[in-house]
């Protein structure tokens, strides 16, 4: 094989597919290194009917959120109805569909329009997203779902009050 | 060796390759940034071809930006050339029956190409860049010119 200036070229046999091979091997490397080292992660296997749903707002998943509950990054809203018994996300403040206004005036002096707040409930996305949509009527702008509920917080390692002397703010 | 001269391809002038490879390299290394910030929206984008399945869906949209990232940077540099020629005509393939599949659906979807978050709408215009970009890859495939080594 020559490769010298003003040689034409040849290519032992299979070289065009070994240099496929090597490239794909680095770009597997890659992803594979991106996925595990920069949070969050991309679930390996979809849920569809995240993707079904046009929620309107983006979703993240309980690991995703995590980390942001760590980094106190986001605001915890929790779309439940009311119930002193069920377990709570330390710190959420309560926004629910049905005392819906009620709740937004009590939490209203915390919030600001422009602040990051993730919404979570027991994992059924339509019902949190109806809860979105009228924070975002009232001017809210920067609102997430959680994927999963708080079920799924748990199974991902979340911290988790009983009662409610941990929750509203 | 003087044998080369008998043996299939193409030979393209230097420049006329350089250029080419700038090209195709170039648009896959730009298509693949907001992708790799973005695995999720990019997820979205293709999740609207309707083609992958759970299983599938993701580690597409994980891998793929990665893939044109490689493909691009070592046909810009020189490096492996023909096989980041090869693996780039291969996605343009793909894209391309993805395209057609849409087309044919009536999927009026956002292509994802460049960007995860709008961007062109799936149309016969797609077809004819996405060709432009498979010729580009075949010529840098065949092409046994004559050029400077790296």
């Amino acid at each position: 094989m020559a490769s010298g200036k003003g040689t034409i070229h040849t290519y032992p046999p299979g070289s065009l597919l070994r240099e496929a091979g090597i490239l794909l091997l680095i770009t597997l490397l890659l992803a594979t290194l991106t996925w595990v080292l920069r949070p969050p992660r991309l679930p390996l296997r979809a849920d569809l009917a995240v993707y079904e749903m046009d929620l309107g707002f983006p979703v993240m998943d309980p690991v995703e959120a995590m980390a942001g509950y760590d980094d106190n990054t986001l605001i915890f809203v929790d779309t439940r109805s009311p119930d002193p018994l069920a377990p709570r996300i330390p710190g959420a403040f309560s926004i629910s569909q049905a005392r819906f206004e009620e709740d937004l005036l009590e939490a209203y002096d915390f919030l600001m329009p422009e602040d990051p707040l993730l919404l979570f409930g027991d994992g059924n996305l339509l019902l949190i997203s109806a809860v979105a949509s009228r924070l975002q009527e009232k001017g809210f702008t920067d609102i997430t779902l959680m994927s999963e509920g708080v079920e799924g917080w748990r199974e991902a390692g979340g911290d988790l009050a009983e009662t409610e002397e941990a929750g509203d703010e | 060796m003087n044998d080369t001269t008998t043996r299939r391809g193409l030979i393209l002038p230097d420049y006329l390759e350089l250029l080419v490879r700038f090209l195709v390299g170039g648009t896959f290394v730009y298509a693949s940034l907001d992708k790799i910030l973005d695995p999720a929206a990019f997820a979205q984008a293709v999740y609207h071809y309707r083609i992958l399945g759970a299983d599938l869906l993701h580690p597409m949209a994980l891998l793929l930006p990665w893939l044109e990232l490689v493909a691009g940077l070592a046909m810009i540099i020189g490096l492996a050339r023909r096989g980041a020629a090869l693996l780039i005509g291969v996605m343009v393939l793909v894209f391309m029956v993805a395209i057609v599949s849409a087309l044919a659906r009536d999927l009026d979807i956002s292509c994802g190409c460049f960007h995860t978050e709008g961007g062109h709408v799936v149309g016969m215009s797609l077809l004819l860049r996405d060709l432009a970009l498979l010729a580009g890859a075949v010529v840098l495939v065949l092409n046994r010119g004559v050029r400077r080594s790296f």
